[in-house]
């Protein structure tokens, strides 16, 4: 297994003003195999592991969610646009095709 | 359509079967140097074997490198009786330009003899 | 006849080429610069087929500057820094040391140190590049076991240690004992190996702008002052020395192990052109 799978980093701009509409970049650890790569020492084709979901909340509402395919590649890097109308919990989810879930949350606090 | 192509073979059997080795011996010459063109243009354009649209400009390839000559018209230039310098070409180019990035396709064993003809067997259909 | 005139060519260059030698040998204080001269002029130097600029603009119009922003935006490699900087406060080793015992918290005053890098060690005798020089130290200051080239943990280190140099122009000696391992470096880079018969300068020096298949021939500038980085092809982060073997590997040559001698050497040469470039760690290519 890859080191460090389902390490995530989420950038917000630094100062953010209430009702303007943010750059969220979220970048995730993950090998994203698309199940049709051959492993040179074994010979073997690499069995698929991707993320396929990916659900983002803001303050508890489901605001955004995305359905990926083997075709994103490695350590995928997402950005979205929000509008930050209120001081809550921004929560990201992704969820990859063996089980694995990979969450965080940052606080959107708009001044 | 089938069946009146099975009908005409059967009877034009014995003339097709002369023509064909009257055309056999006519081609004799030629053929003896001549290699298979359609072999010649996977060697082209596999990656593993000759590899020439890495460099060359070739027809039917998508996104061909554009290093070396257009080989298309860079063929207009040679006549059947060049085939050797053709060859030579392929096989070691350096003879011609000391300094080519052309690898030496022949002397590094990089294709065969064959190979390199049924190749120049394929360059020589891109004349018009 | 051409090949004669050629070589007419040559004798009077070399002729030329041994007055000079003597002259210089005449007037120098020394005679170490002349023999140096001599062992230059073994190398034809190829001249690029297109300026820095007319590349440039090529490149912007093939790629646009899809790396540079994602670079920007979030570059996977980022993990590795967090890490290299943990790395370097943890104490390992017989004696009880970390990288922070000596070089402050954080290693911060090895601040400006790669820029230095590769460079001459009398100790080896050869060229010390940057990676070696952190195994070299946890050796024999730590007492600690080299880290593996191109691991994780080896990456993360080298990475997070050469990133505090990072918008610090590289500047390479070449004076003195390690002229001559220059000059190998050079020959490395000019010569023609493999079953393919390139040499690194022939599509990176004189064909840089052009393109093998669909991929544009980089030019050679700013070719060392972004690694170790992350490179899409691979999906990972990896150094300079595992990208020569690659291009090696795609040459068919013979492929030296990592920090081998001639990787070394090849390593030197291609930083000490690259002088005056701002360290930028991590890199993201492709």
């Amino acid at each position: 297994m890859p080191h460090g799978i389902g390490r995530i980093k989420i950038r917000l701009p630094r100062a953010i003003r209430k009702g303007q509409v943010i750059a969220v970049k979220t970048l995730i650890i993950h090998p994203m195999e698309t199940g049709f790569r051959k492993d040179k020492a074994t010979k073997r084709k690499v069995p698929a592991f991707y993320i396929d979901d990916v659900s983002v909340y803001y303050g508890g509402t489901l605001i955004s969610r995305a359905k990926w395919t083997m075709a994103v590649s490695a350590n995928p890097f997402m950005s979205f646009y929000v509008k930050a109308d209120k001081e809550a919990p921004l929560r990201i989810v992704w969820k990859d095709i063996k089980g694995g879930v990979y969450e965080k949350t940052v606080q959107v606090k708009p001044r | 359509m089938a069946m009146d192509r099975g009908n005409g073979r059967g009877k034009a059997g014995p003339w097709a079967a002369v023509a064909v080795i009257v055309f056999m011996i006519a081609a004799l010459p030629l053929s003896a140097q001549a290699g298979n063109a359609k072999k010649g243009e996977k060697i082209a354009k596999t990656r593993k074997l000759g590899n020439c649209v890495a460099c060359h400009y070739l027809p039917n390839v998508e996104s061909p490198g554009d290093i070396g000559p257009n080989l298309v018209e860079a063929m207009q230039e040679y006549t059947m009786a060049d085939r050797k310098d053709v060859v030579q070409w392929i096989r070691d180019a350096r003879k011609f330009n000391p300094g080519t990035i052309m690898p030496p396709f022949g002397t590094n064993k990089i294709l065969t003899p064959k190979q390199i003809d049924d190749l120049v067997t394929y360059l020589y259909t891109l004349k018009k | 006849m051409i090949k004669k005139i050629s070589n007419l060519r040559k004798f009077f260059a070399c002729a030329a080429l041994i007055l000079a030698v003597t002259w210089l040998h005449a007037f120098s204080p020394g005679g170490a610069r002349a023999a140096d001269n001599k062992a230059a002029a073994t190398i034809e130097e190829l001249t690029p087929s297109m300026s820095y600029k007319e590349y440039h603009k090529r490149y912007e119009a093939y790629y646009g500057d899809t790396t540079a922003r994602m670079a920007e935006e979030g570059n996977p490699a980022d993990f590795l820094l967090d890490d290299g900087k943990d790395l370097a406060n943890k104490v390992e080793g017989s004696k009880g040391k970390s990288c922070a015992s000596c070089h402050g918290k954080d290693a911060l005053k090895l601040k400006g140190a790669a820029t230095t890098y590769p460079r001459y060690d009398a100790r080896l005798p050869g060229i010390m590049t940057f990676a070696l020089q952190i195994n070299t130290c946890r050796q024999k200051q730590m007492g600690a076991r080299p880290l593996k080239y191109e691991s994780y943990d080896q990456l993360a280190l080298t990475m997070y240690i050469k990133s505090l140099s990072n918008g610090m122009p590289i500047k390479v000696s070449i004076d003195g004992p390690a002229r001559p391992f220059f000059e190998k470096g050079k020959i490395a880079y000019y010569k023609r190996q493999g079953q393919l018969n390139f040499s690194c300068a022939i599509c990176h020096v004189q064909y840089a702008g052009y393109k093998a298949r669909s991929n544009l021939i980089s030019n050679n500038k700013h070719h060392a002052d972004h690694w170790p980085s992350y490179r899409l092809k691979w999906g990972k982060t990896g150094s300079l020395q595992r990208r020569f073997r690659g291009c090696l590997k795609n040459m068919r040559a013979k492929r030296p192990p990592l920090q081998s001698e001639m990787l070394r050497n090849l390593e030197f040469y291609l930083t000490y052109i690259n002088n005056g470039d701002l360290i930028q760690v991590p890199g993201m290519r492709m």
